[in-house]
């Protein structure tokens, strides 16, 4: 199951989100997602904690999608996206998230904003990112 | 800060998205609920968390570190209902300390299962991940030590016991293979038949095969009392009973006469609040009276899980998702409103994200054996 995406929009936001800050792309994560009806106008640190309990929802889906061939040696295309840099990572991992249909009906915007922030935490190594957020699923 | 949760359940209208407002007043969550459990003060959890951890810090300065291990996981769910950055961010704290306490113990797998806690809650330190890579060494070398076991020709109950602790600890298919191989190999590895009974009933239980483990403990709680703990909690676990331990609020009253969704509504509501004994005795008693309704299936998979029986709610979780979706059109979550001091009232809908709505992420996390986090499961 995957979802529609224009490419060139997708690239487009990959882009702009390669330049967000962690905590901008948080926000940004909140504002496209919505998944709260505030009563009033929200400060930036309630969106950006709303945003952080959104990705820490979707990191482990991210994790499995990224480092599932690790233990085989490493996810080859992954350490080839993060050289890349941010935009070609964002929009090459968003385009993996939105065919994977992992996410169901989440739109490219959303993907790309998931993808940014990924990004921000395999900078620093894919090995210490798969250690701390991969779990094989099995019983 | 204290947060309250309001849950509601109900028919669904339409299928459509519109929720028919003539169900929901039907349906509604009891009052009664929320007002209680939203009066109650962070102080008291506050006070319960200082003493928790006193005695954990008095555990590890005596070496004692199982019983440090336990005190730090307890201190860690004590903050389950809250979700105010600092309050998550001690709560985290506890799990890493829980982890080294579980490693000293020469307990790997209680290790990784509160590092899950850990890295699901937050972002990773270098330090976690140090511990994690320790843990998985040392996980990996029981599971080789298991591996010998098989070729040994002898085994001391010291080695067995360790060993199938090991499987059941961290439930993983191989592993509990691997032990029914090590209890088949040496079948008499201990003197006293109860400590055998008691590891089969255990193996039993990690395997989600509860009736065998209680018939396995059952005629032996007149010869070995001690056997009357595990057994009666894992009664508890499974079946309805009065007087249980834990409980908050109350028993149920006699001769309650509440509906299903009304009674899953309110297991929900202590479930998320995180008063699980309460959810559990609600949860059980919807299961009385309908033993195949979805949400009650769900409810007692999720209570199940927080109490890191995995086999037992991934078989649960299957029930419930395959019952949901067989009466997909019926039923559904209606919303679910978070209300606290300092935001109003916030209506959540079905989302993929939240996984209080979605059964199949929660089973996806049971089956990768992550530890039960309360503000991940419930927004």
């Amino acid at each position: 199951m995957g979802v529609a995406f224009d490419p060139e929009d997708l690239s487009s936001i990959a882009n702009r989100y390669a330049e967000l800050s962690k905590d901008d792309l948080l926000v940004e994560l909140d504002h496209l997602i919505q998944p709260v009806s505030y009563a009033v106008a929200p400060s930036r640190d309630e969106r950006k904690r709303e945003g952080q309990r959104i990705w820490l929802r979707l990191r482990p889906k991210l994790a499995r999608l990224v480092c599932k061939d690790r233990p085989k040696g490493g996810n080859q295309s992954m350490a080839v996206l993060i050289t890349a840099g941010g935009g070609t990572f964002i929009s090459g991992v968003a385009k993996m998230i939105l065919g994977s249909g992992m996410l169901p009906d989440i739109t490219a915007a959303v993907a790309a904003a998931a993808a940014g922030l990924l990004f921000k935490e395999v900078q620093s190594g894919l090995d210490d990112f798969c250690e701390a957020y991969y779990v094989p699923e099995e019983i | 800060m204290v947060v309250a949760y309001g849950w509601e359940l109900g028919p669904y209208a339409n299928g459509q998205g519109d929720r028919d407002e003539s169900l929901k007043q039907d349906r509604q969550f009891p009052h009664d609920l929320t007002h209680p459990i939203g009066s109650m003060r962070y102080d008291m959890f506050r006070e319960a968390a200082i003493k928790l951890e006193e005695m954990a810090l008095a555990a590890e300065k005596e070496r004692k570190w199982l019983e440090a291990w336990n005190l730090w996981q307890r201190f860690s769910s004590t903050f389950d209902r809250f979700r105010d950055p600092a309050i998550i961010h001690a709560a985290r704290e506890g799990y890493l300390i829980c982890a080294r306490c579980a490693l000293n113990a020469g307990y790997p797998a209680l290790a990784l299962r509160a590092l899950s806690q850990f890295f699901s809650s937050g972002d990773s330190t270098p330090e976690a991940i140090e511990v994690k890579r320790v843990a998985r060494e040392r996980d990996a070398k029981l599971l080789q030590e298991m591996k010998d076991m098989l070729t040994a020709t002898q085994a001391s109950e010291f080695q067995v016991r360790k060993l199938l602790q090991h499987a059941v600890d961290y439930p993983r298919r191989e592993r509990l293979a691997l032990a029914e191989e090590i209890v088949n190999r040496f079948p008499r590895y201990a003197e006293n038949p109860s400590i055998v009974a008691f590891d089969r009933a255990n193996l039993d239980m990690a395997e989600g095969k509860w009736r065998e483990a209680v018939e396995v403990l059952t005629p032996l709680v007149e010869v070995g009392p001690e056997i009357n703990g595990p057994l009666t909690h894992w009664r508890n676990m499974m079946q309805p009973g009065d007087g249980r331990e834990g409980v908050y609020f109350g028993g149920i009253p006699e001769g309650c006469d509440f509906g299903i969704p009304e009674i899953v509504n309110r297991g929900f509501g202590y479930l998320a609040n995180a008063f699980y004994e309460d959810a559990l005795q609600w949860l059980l008693f919807a299961l009385v009276k309908d033993p195949a309704d979805p949400f009650a299936l769900f409810g007692h998979a999720l209570c199940l899980w927080q109490k890191n029986m995995f086999v037992l709610a991934a078989d649960r979780l299957r029930l419930a998702i395959a019952r949901i979706e067989e009466h997909a059109s019926k039923f559904r979550f209606l919303g679910f409103s978070r209300l606290d001091e300092t935001a109003p009232a916030r209506s959540y809908r079905f989302d993929p994200i939240y996984m209080i709505f979605n059964p199949g992420e929660c089973l996806s996390q049971v089956l990768s054996l992550q530890g039960f986090v309360s503000h991940l499961l419930f927004p």
